[in-house]
């Protein structure tokens, strides 16, 4: 009789979750295990069944000069957007943190790019670089910068800088939001303690407010780093990856094969090798943020 | 104990409300594939939930026709539903996205929609891949020996009509005529290269920017004006047996030369790079340029609004379309079909529909309500039309010169190829041989797959 109590008290919460887990196994853990096998696998779409192509899938993402340019072009938008947003939302939260007349509005403000659906912000963006009717160039010329029209969209390196900008602008005030919030913790008393010890503006930043802003900076790198992988909207709106492919991320280029050229296997296989990077990005930050920490309290607890 | 009586109620409750909401599809249930309702227009109208019709229900997906500003087809949607009993749930979008939407679904195997979409560069696609229904045992005589022949050719394969024309998207050359009287031309050209002497002239004369502009922005708008421009200079991307010819054929040769040095020598407006049809066409309206190359037969109406435009009343219809050498003259036409599903539940209801928005009768009060071009040949003559479009007599004989897309099992990949390669050259990225030689190769390689 006691034995089956215990069943019961056993089996009680794993029948109240049950119906959680199906439907995680349904919508998550199917879908990701399907989608690995489709990427060993080539679809066949008259019969709708996979056969089995092992590695090939993998191995033609080396050759593909598109995928390569997209990878490339990944790499340098997310380096430049994150280190961009990081540094200027660090910047830019450091001024909102002074006491000055207006603030709340200054900081109301600020949000609003961020604020903004990325659809409306992409198209907006597309008409100020408009280059027959966009208001940077009719700007430009009436501050006697240009004689002529730039076509911003229209040659490959001002479009990906433009794009660049473009999400710079919109990803920032996140940042700034989230660095105010993290100043507000920052004990005053620190900061008086610095003072008294001859520290000057400078040395208190990187002494007293980097360190205790930290983790919340790699968080922030950690999400911003995946988020500018992930850039698909701004890129389908602003340019639809040219001129050229030259602002085609990665993102968008297996958007295309997978949906457009069909080429589910193959479409896949990079969606893995995205999911691979963004992982082994994430590790990275990790190690390199909390790992510090974790090493710096193990180390203090032995010396205690 | 009441505790546990309660817990097991509620995980019962839960298990049996998942079981319910995840019900088997049926042909009323709405398509799972309607989130951005803000994108899209529901003509069907929400009072018709609390009932099911007597007829049942269809899903109809297509674009929104690009002259219907009036709700032309919502309305006659509606004319249908009240005529047949069969409710339709009318589904509008960018043509983008209904594409995507299609060929998402049929790829899927879905069942959510009844008509659907059916562009004229997917028909060597949708018949591999056996996604749609025939329909030579639907199709009236009507419909059968009064349509232009060559639209419901452009969706016949291996002997099976697949599709319906609704949207006969035919491109014409205009002009504004008042720019070249000002310039003191009297031939409207015919050549391109009559095209950049009269634009030098109007350049020099101050009465215009540049010549013409033109959709080159990474998207098929760039791949259907780059084959328009070749197949005008004589050539072709692919031979008799399919093979691309692209490093060999000299009229694709001449056709690159020639848009490159147009882009660098300013004949075409430099913003076509990363213009879209709307922004080619607001270009043509403010006065900057004189050309409208591939126009749609709307932008005639547009062009003479004064709310849109500032060349009223300037705008003419050429009497032939530009060529390289003055004998190969052509108009790009890129018809859409409707066409039904195999995996529709309710083929007859949507054959019904079809039937409804194909008539002799509906086509003609199209024409009349939104200006769009008829799809029936006998209307091309109809006295009344011509009374209020007079200017569709250039278009019969342009049209004389009309072709489509090519019509390859892989067009989305070779669209892609076109799109980049043709940019590249132009803008003096690579050389023409080079560009060229590149489109074919990466064309070579793509077939690989498909055989």
């Amino acid at each position: 009789m006691k034995t089956k109590k215990l069943n019961w008290n056993a089996l009680q919460p794993r029948l109240l979750i049950l119906p959680s887990m199906i439907i995680v196994l349904g919508v998550i853990i199917f879908p990701v295990i399907y989608s690995v096998i489709t990427s060993f696998c080539k679809y066949n779409m008259n019969t709708r069944t996979l056969s089995f192509v092992g590695l090939q899938n993998y191995a033609a993402l080396f050759k593909d000069r598109y995928f390569m340019n997209s990878m490339k072009l990944t790499i340098i938008f997310t380096i430049v957007t994150v280190a961009a947003e990081i540094i200027i939302g660090i910047g830019v939260a450091l001024i909102l943190n002074q006491e000055f007349i207006g603030r709340g509005f200054v900081r109301g403000l600020m949000i609003l790019p961020w604020a903004l659906p990325s659809v409306v912000n992409a198209v907006m963006w597309k008409w100020i670089f408009d280059g027959s009717y966009g208001v940077l160039n009719a700007i430009l010329m009436k501050l006697g910068m240009i004689t002529k029209p730039v076509i911003w969209l229209g040659t490959t390196k001002t479009a990906f800088g433009c794009m660049m900008v473009v999400n710079i602008w919109k990803e920032t005030p996140y940042v700034i939001l989230l660095t105010i919030a993290a100043l507000a913790n920052i004990p005053e008393d620190l900061y008086e303690a610095a003072k008294m010890d001859g520290a000057n503006a400078w040395k208190r930043f990187w002494s007293v407010t980097l360190p205790m802003i930290k983790s919340v900076v790699a968080i922030l790198t950690i999400t911003k780093t995946i988020w500018a992988l992930q850039t698909y909207d701004l890129v389908k709106i602003f340019t639809g990856g040219g001129p050229a492919s030259s602002t085609e991320l990665m993102s968008f280029y297996i958007h295309k094969n997978t949906f457009k050229f069909l080429d589910f296997g193959y479409g896949s296989a990079m969606s893995y090798t995205l999911a691979i990077c963004c992982f082994i990005l994430t590790l990275i930050y990790i190690r390199m943020f909390v790992g510090e920490d974790n090493s710096g309290g193990k180390k203090k607890k032995r010396s205690a | 104990m009441k505790k546990k009586q309660l817990s097991l109620l509620l995980a019962c409750t839960m298990v049996t409300g998942l079981t319910a909401c995840g019900g088997s599809t049926t042909a009323t249930q709405a398509p799972a594939t309607q989130a951005p309702a803000a994108a899209e227009t529901t003509a069907e109208a929400a009072k018709t939930d609390a009932a099911p019709a007597a007829g049942g229900k269809i899903t109809v997906l297509l674009p929104q026709h690009e002259m219907d500003t009036v709700g032309f087809y919502e309305k006659k949607s509606k004319e249908f539903q009240d005529q047949t009993g069969i409710e339709v749930e009318l589904i509008n979008m960018s043509w983008d996205e209904v594409a995507n939407r299609v060929i998402a679904e049929m790829s899927s195997g879905g069942s959510s929609y009844d008509v659907i979409e059916f562009d004229n560069s997917w028909v060597a696609r949708f018949n591999d891949n056996d996604w749609l229904e025939p329909l030579n045992g639907y199709v009236t005589d009507e419909i059968k020996n009064g349509i232009v022949p060559g639209l419901l050719d452009k969706f016949t394969a291996e002997g099976n009509l697949y599709g319906i024309v609704w949207n006969n998207d035919t491109r014409f050359l205009m002009y504004n005529k008042q720019k070249l009287a000002d310039a003191g031309i009297e031939k409207v050209p015919t050549t391109w290269k009559e095209l950049t002497e009269a634009t030098t002239k109007m350049k020099d004369a101050g009465v215009a920017d540049y010549g013409y502009v033109d959709s080159y922005m990474q998207a098929q708008s760039g791949c259907n004006e780059f084959v328009q421009t070749v197949y005008s200079f004589g050539g072709n991307f692919f031979d008799k047996d399919g093979n691309p010819v692209m490093a060999t054929d000299a009229g694709i040769k001449a056709a690159y030369e020639y848009l490159a040095s147009a882009y660098a020598d300013g004949v075409v407006d430099p913003n076509c790079i990363s213009a879209d049809y709307e922004t080619c066409a607001n270009t043509y309206y403010s006065g900057s340029t004189a050309f409208f190359i591939q126009a749609w037969p709307g932008v005639y109406a547009s062009a003479n609004d004064p709310s849109v435009s500032n060349i009223v009343d300037q705008t003419d219809v050429a009497p032939t379309a530009i060529s390289g050498d003055g004998t190969t003259p052509c108009v790009l036409t890129l018809p859409e079909a409707m066409a039904i599903p195999k995996t529709s539940k309710n083929k007859d209801a949507a054959w019904k529909y079809i039937e409804f928005m194909s008539s002799k009768d509906f086509d003609k009060e199209k024409c009349e309500t939104i200006g769009a071009l008829p799809v029936y040949t006998d209307l091309f003559a109809d006295a009344d039309l011509l009374a209020s479009y007079p200017y569709w007599e250039q278009f019969g004989t342009q049209s004389e010169n009309a072709k489509g897309l090519p019509d390859l099992l892989w067009f989305d990949e070779f669209s892609n190829v076109v799109q980049i390669e043709s940019i590249n050259i132009i803008t003096g990225g690579e050389s023409v041989e080079d560009g060229l030689a590149s489109m074919q190769s990466q064309c070579e390689e793509i077939m690989k797959n498909y055989k």
